[in-house]
């Protein structure tokens, strides 16, 4: 009957309003979050600092380090004094990597011999290390090829030798601009999405056994689906305000484009939040306490999202077995999708696999629930 | 303030008027397990229209646990009941269109307004917009909470919480209530406004399942069922109970000194059992062993400083406590 739900519905709007506490961990906390952490991945990266200690004073190892710092990833000191010194950059926190240039670098390289170049790392801080590890190994390799193109000097290439190279072994680095948060902010809204709208499902049910209101609810004719429908609804609601706060902030604030479908994103936005909602309430189905909510959503279920989905790690590295629970995950979808989204720019062609796969996974979730509520208290 | 409110629609009332014939409640073999304890064992009763069943027994004995299974809140073990005609067990749902249903702890929203719990409740019974608006308006002024309507229910008093949980328990005019300690944290007064609508109720034909602690209560029910351990051990009306409960003959006796005497007197052959009562003992002695002199004798053989001995009638008190006595006690 739609005047039972309008009744629970009536109710939850009343409650959420009346706790200020809620709403700023549904509204405010996730873009804050947001906010932070999507300026933490941008920053750490851009202020590395690079120290050179070049032994060979020519031309050309000057022109490498003029290349180097023009990149812009990189903040180039030169040192002076004794070389023996070098490593105390690094120690100080003074400089991320030091780059020693040999003393036969120029001769080197006229003859059209590869070069060594040695870079000492500050491997305590080791992603931070290995991201100016490769904005080093970037310049160095654009810098090789200018040289091979005889851009820089002609007379390496009229002098007949083969190109010559710096060598660089650098990783495959795909993101052309080496913007690292228009691959994470995107995905970093994904899961904020996903644990506030989730922690606060999971306390939807459980809160009122705790507090005794399931008893009187209990006794009154309302069926479990009505009052389901009624807890969830506001937060399918809160849910869309957090994706258009989210979206804002990260598009205007964090400049990172959407390339695809505004309408398929809040679509497949609709069909994640199926699933959040669906797994808040199956735990609060299962919990006996508001705590024991916390502690289940918490460990059981978002810490093994944000490390299996592809959040951090990607799941192509991982073991087998571990790999089969983690293609399984519902925010992998989501990721997949977002990712896509923002920085290829998929259409629905692409992405109607993992729509699929949210869709089936939210429905199983969420019907789940509704079977296992009980209209009892034992 | 309570009476002269018409609590039902003329309809109903002209069918439920009937009392006392068909039975509303039947209770057959009802057991509650909880793990290895039995906290509801084997009842057997039942409540026939417009009764006020008053559910009376220690703390722990199974009052709220064997309510709780007839309002469909918890399964039963064993044994079953139908409410209103329908099988608790089986037809759950049927049996809670036609209770009410008061719990033991308050259990209203705290965080919604009293208007807001009504409005809520109101509405989830399916009352509709026009019928929910008299009511509302209706139980406001039975429960004396006009002027509060607009006041959170966790920042009422006490008293007016338990008049909240009524209201929201009646509004849509079920025709079987369960009340589960309505009175506790109620003042004196607020406790006969209580009773003055549960008995104007009764009378118009709703039947009552209630439980108290206060003997005064209990006197106004039309039946007494007394549990103790999970057992039925008593099922009469008042008169009856304070008639027959008691085997034994009771004596008030007033001492000069009551410093560690009731042991000595519990020790003096023929006594069963003694209580206190106000500034004095309660003596049950076994029945034809005594009379008032002759066990004043005795006390004072013993030692003790008699200053009075009197033979009094047992009342509802004396046949609670008699009752709740563990059962080899009860025998000796
Ligand atoms: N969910 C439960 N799990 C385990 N034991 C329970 C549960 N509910 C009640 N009990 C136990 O069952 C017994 C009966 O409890 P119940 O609440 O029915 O007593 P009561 O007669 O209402 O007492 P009171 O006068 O204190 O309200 C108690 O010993 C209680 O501890
Ligand atoms: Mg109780």
């Amino acid at each position: 009957m739609m005047s039972r739900l309008q009744s629970v519905l009536t109710k939850e709007w009343i409650q959420i309003r009346r706790d200020p506490k809620l709403l700023g961990i549904l509204l405010i906390a996730p873009v804050l979050q947001l906010l932070v952490l999507g300026s933490a991945v941008t920053t750490d990266v851009r202020e590395v600092s690079l120290a050179v200690r070049d032994n060979d004073h020519s031309w050309h190892s000057r022109e490498m380090v003029r290349a180097i710092s023009s990149s812009g990833y990189l903040q180039t000191t030169m040192l002076a004094g004794p070389g023996a010194c070098d490593a105390e950059a690094l120690i100080s926190g003074r400089a991320g990597l030091v780059l020693v240039i040999p003393a036969d670098f120029s001769r080197t390289l006229l003859r059209g011999l590869p070069v060594g170049v040695q870079v000492l790392v500050d491997g305590a801080d080791s992603s931070f290390a290995v991201q100016g590890l490769n904005y080093l190994q970037k310049a160095l390799r654009l810098y090789s090829e200018r040289l091979a193109r005889g851009i820089v000097d002609d007379a390496v290439r009229l002098r007949g030798f083969s190109p010559p190279t710096i060598t660089a072994q650098s990783r495959a680095w795909f993101n052309p601009a080496l913007d690292s948060h228009h691959y994470m902010v995107p995905a970093l809204m994904g899961l904020l999405l996903m644990v506030a709208t989730m922690v606060v499902t999971s306390m939807a049910l459980v809160k009122e056994r705790e507090e005794g209101t399931m008893e009187q609810v209990i006794v009154t004719p309302l069926r479990p689906s009505e009052l389901i429908a009624g807890k969830l609804l506001p937060f399918v609601v809160i849910g869309f305000v957090e994706i258009t706060l989210a979206l804002l902030v990260i598009v205007f604030l964090f400049d990172v484009p959407l390339k695809g479908s505004l309408l398929l994103l809040y679509a497949c936005s609709g069909l994640f939040l199926l699933n959040t909602l669906g797994l808040g309430l199956l735990v609060s189905t299962l919990v006996k306490t508001q705590q024991q909510a916390m502690l289940v959503a918490t460990f059981f279920i978002m810490m093994p999202f944000v490390l299996l989905s592809g959040f951090t790690f990607p799941i192509e590295n991982m073991p087998t077995p571990i790999r089969v629970v983690a293609e399984l995950i519902p925010l992998k979808f989501y990721l997949r999708i977002v990712r896509g989204l923002f920085l290829k720019g998929i259409g629905l062609a692409d992405l109607w696999r993992d729509a699929l796969a949210l869709l089936a996974w939210g429905v199983g979730l969420l019907g789940l629930a509704v079977l296992k509520f009980r209209k009892r208290l034992d | 303030m309570f009476l002269n409110v018409g609590l039902l629609n003329n309809k109903r009332t002209i069918t439920l008027n009937r009392n006392g014939t068909e039975p509303v409640i039947v209770v057959d073999g009802l057991t509650k397990v909880f793990g290895r304890f039995t906290a509801v064992d084997h009842l057997h009763f039942s409540v026939p229209r417009g009764e006020i069943f008053g559910f009376l027994g220690p703390n722990g004995a199974g009052k709220s646990t064997t309510i709780r299974m007839l309002c469909g809140l918890l399964s039963s073990t064993e044994g079953t009941a139908t409410v209103g005609g329908y099988d608790i067990n089986r037809d759950p749902e049927r049996v809670r269109q036609n209770i009410g249903y008061m719990s033991q702890k308050f259990s209203l929203y705290k965080d919604l307004t009293v208007s807001e719990n009504i409005a809520f409740f109101g509405g989830v019974y399916g009352l509709a917009r026009t019928r929910l608006r008299e009511r509302a308006a209706a139980v406001v002024r039975l429960a004396g909470l006009t002027g509060l309507e607009k006041r959170l229910a966790g920042t009422l008093s006490g008293a007016h919480q338990q008049r909240l949980a009524l209201g929201c328990a009646i509004l849509h005019e079920p025709p079987i209530l369960f009340l589960d300690e309505p009175t506790s944290g109620v003042d004196p007064i607020s406790r006969r406004l209580f009773w003055d609508l549960i008995q104007d109720m009764a009378s118009r034909g709703v039947t009552v399942l209630v439980t108290t602690h206060f003997m005064d209560e209990a006197e106004f029910c039309g039946r007494i069922g007394f549990i103790s351990g999970g057992r039925l051990v008593a099922l009469d009306t008042p008169s009856a109970l304070k008639r027959d409960a008691v085997r034994e003959e009771l004596y008030e006796v007033s001492l000069a000194d009551m410093q560690g005497s009731r042991e000595r007197v519990e020790s003096v052959p023929g006594v069963v059992a003694t209580s206190y009562f106000g500034r004095n003992l309660h003596v049950f002695c076994r029945p034809g062993t005594f009379t008032a002199e002759s066990l004043q004798q005795a006390l004072v053989r013993d030692g003790m400083g008699v200053q009075s001995v009197e033979s009094v009638s047992v009342s509802l008190e004396d046949a609670f406590i008699r009752l709740a006595a563990p059962a080899g006690k009860a025998a000796a």
